[in-house]
């Protein structure tokens, strides 16, 4: 992978000279963010073979990608993420606990059960509600982008998406209406090779391709290209390579021989660290649990600004036929 | 203020609203230096510059899903497509995001994006350049659509959806475009989802909207010669639909015919007609009739055959009556 920006190397020594100027505080956290998506990942993976979730799209050995990249980002800029950014969810501000409010629909949701397991949303983060279909969200980045850009707001956003996003119409309309007007966005895409810098060099983008599983790799290149597009410099694709099956390498345990060879993390850290957060994910469950559904009824609300009169109308009929039947459940 | 036919109300219309609400940016093909292309945005480069009147973000489906960017990021976008059967390449921003980003969020976020298509037919367009897609967004939990038939009401219900909340796909009747001027107030304001019945009349309901309005109204002219009293309602806004004045009006004829340029089957009137039968059966002295475009692509040469034409109207109207 020698093309690929990489902080990250087989020998300590050579990683100290590639990080700069990394504080301490930002190496943990980044750390950290690696081992709570992973700890969520394999709750919900349980969750998933339990049955008691009916879907979940893990972050696995992309976790760095997701997360290091939200973290080069600051208050006030926008994130659009995929079914696959929990970590960046953590990241801006989103709690273990309001996360699984969302993953198990429980009625303190934010949305209301309305989406899939991992289809968070998080307006005081300015993470923009997860939206399905692929790539749609590159070319609502670009526009949020394009907007701040009309309104001299000095901050940026961040697209983040998997490969099979760049297959999708939307992946290039979104590039090249950024930058032609030289919008302040980044690209940040999960590719299992390198294969984007002609196309997105022909939608006048820049190409950076990183490490996938070095997340210090991934912080470093997003903020850099966050920079430059508040700059005015015009958008960058960040194509952050995370290999496929074997050959990729867990990222937190990648970065952790460089943190403890610093002196800032080790054993007993990582096993405190990795017991509260088991402990929180575990209540955040029971407590998501135990919330139960929002009521049937919320189904009719914010579908317009108002509720006109079908639903209105629709929501009387239900309402009855609960009251009729009793039921709690509708089949 | 002048009189004024629907694009010069629509162009007015926009230049007002854009200097009360800093919020609203324009954007779309050709809508700057050349003043979109039935004038619609005449001037309004000039006089608001490049910061509120984007020209052209990479084709419709850019400028659509660039304008739900927009909108969540807090500005009031109108893209305006140059005809209505180019907004497909938005489609999927149009249905899946636009519509649904207050419901999958919880209301955390809204998309009050105003979509102008300039549809129908009248103007030997063709396939391409003809169609009445209202049915494909009707069918759309979240989306606002509204039709309006004259340069009154454009400019009053264009207000409305400005001011709104939601997403609204703004159905301009282009063959009305360079019609007859009428006078239009300053600040006029029509609240979207309120008909209007524009004649009244206790023998026949005649539902009509956007470019077949003046159709439903010629027809009633005709009908009136033959003894034969219409009411007929401008449903001006489709979605949602004043089911109020709709259920009034067949209340008082019992007979009702719908008049619409899309096709037939599972168009606009398939919605009324159930509805109708739905909820006012008892009233019903004659078989709903639907005179509408056939289920055909929009024809070229033989448009005039395929559009609701005063004639077929008043033939529905006849044959209701005399049920």
């Amino acid at each position: 992978m020698g093309e690929l920006l990489t902080i990250l190397a087989d020998d300590v020594e050579d990683t100290e000279r590639n990080v700069g100027d990394l504080l301490d505080a930002d190496l943990t956290a980044l750390y950290e963010s690696l081992v709570v998506t992973r700890i969520v990942d394999e709750r919900c993976a349980r969750l998933q073979q339990s049955g008691r979730i009916g879907f979940w799209a893990p972050s696995g050995t992309s976790a760095a990608v997701s997360a290091g990249a939200a973290r080069a980002f600051e208050d006030g800029d926008w994130l659009y993420p995929s079914y696959r950014d929990i970590g960046a969810f953590l990241v801006r501000g989103g709690s273990i606990e309001q996360l699984f409010t969302q993953v198990l629909s429980s009625r303190d949701d934010l949305a209301r059960g309305r989406q899939l397991p991992g289809h968070a949303t998080l307006p005081a983060g300015r993470f923009v509600s997860v939206s399905g279909p692929l790539a749609t969200q590159i070319q609502h980045a670009a526009g949020t982008a394009l907007a701040m850009k009309l309104r001299n707001d000095a901050h940026a956003v961040l697209a983040l998406f998997g490969v099979a996003a760049t297959d999708q119409a939307a992946f290039q309309i979104g590039l090249s209406t950024a930058a032609r007007h030289a919008a302040p966005v980044v690209f940040v895409c999960r590719c299992p090779g390198v294969s984007l810098a002609p196309i997105v060099k022909a939608n006048g983008v820049a190409p950076v391709s990183v490490d996938g599983t070095d997340i210090l790799a991934v912080y470093m290149a997003a903020r850099s290209a966050r920079e430059a597009a508040v700059a005015g410099a015009g958008p960058t694709l960040i194509e952050a390579v995370v290999p496929k099956g074997t050959e990729a390498l867990e990222p937190a345990a990648r970065l952790r021989p460089y943190l403890e060879h610093r002196g800032v993390w080790d054993a007993g850290r990582e096993e405190e660290f990795g017991r509260r957060c088991e402990e929180r994910v575990a209540a955040a469950v029971a407590l998501a649990e135990s919330a139960g559904p929002p009521p049937a009824d919320t189904m009719f609300d914010d579908v317009w600004a108002t509720r006109p009169w079908m639903l209105q109308e629709q929501s009387r009929k239900l309402r009855r036929l609960q009251d009729r039947t009793g039921y709690s459940t509708p089949r | 203020m002048p009189d004024l036919n629907m694009a010069q109300a629509i162009n007015r219309t926009l230049s007002a609203e854009m200097q009360r609400d800093e919020s609203i940016v324009l954007l779309g093909e050709d809508i700057g230096a050349l003043g979109g292309l039935f004038g619609t945005t005449e001037g309004l480069l000039e006089q608001f510059g490049e910061g509120r009147v984007v020209d052209a973000p990479t084709g419709e489906g850019g400028a659509i899903g660039t304008a739900v960017g927009m909108a969540l990021y807090g500005l009031r976008p109108v893209t305006e497509m140059q005809f209505a059967d180019f907004v497909w390449p938005g489609f999927e921003h149009i249905v899946s995001e636009m519509a649904r980003v207050r419901y999958r969020s919880g209301g955390q976020y809204s998309c009050p994006v105003v979509l102008r298509l300039p549809y129908g037919g009248g103007v030997g367009g063709g396939m391409y350049q003809s169609q009445s897609p209202e049915a494909y967004f009707c069918h759309t939990p979240g989306l606002v659509v509204a039709a309006p038939s004259d340069a009154t009401d454009a400019a009053g219900m264009l207000r409305a959806a400005l001011r709104g909340e939601d997403p609204v796909v703004f159905l301009e009747p282009k063959c009305l475009y360079q019609g007859s001027r009428v006078r239009v107030e300053d600040g006029h304001i029509v609240p979207l989802g309120k008909a209007r019945v524009r004649r009244q009349g206790t023998d026949v309901s005649v539902f009509a909207y956007g470019s077949t309005l003046p159709v439903a109204l010629e027809a009633a002219d005709d009908a009136a010669v033959a003894g034969i009293q219409t009411d007929v309602v401008d449903l001006r806004t489709l979605l949602p639909l004043d089911i109020g004045t709709v259920l009034s009006s067949i209340a008082k004829t019992g007979r009702a015919v719908i008049v619409a340029e899309s096709p037939t089957y599972c168009g606009y009137g398939a919605e009324l007609s159930a509805t109708l039968s739905e909820r006012a059966l008892l009233h019903l002295e004659a078989p709903i009739e639907r005179v509408t475009g056939f289920d055909v692509p929009f024809p070229y040469v033989h448009e005039d055959y395929y559009l609701p034409s005063k004639r077929r109207v008043v033939a529905a109207i006849e044959r209701v009556a005399n049920f």
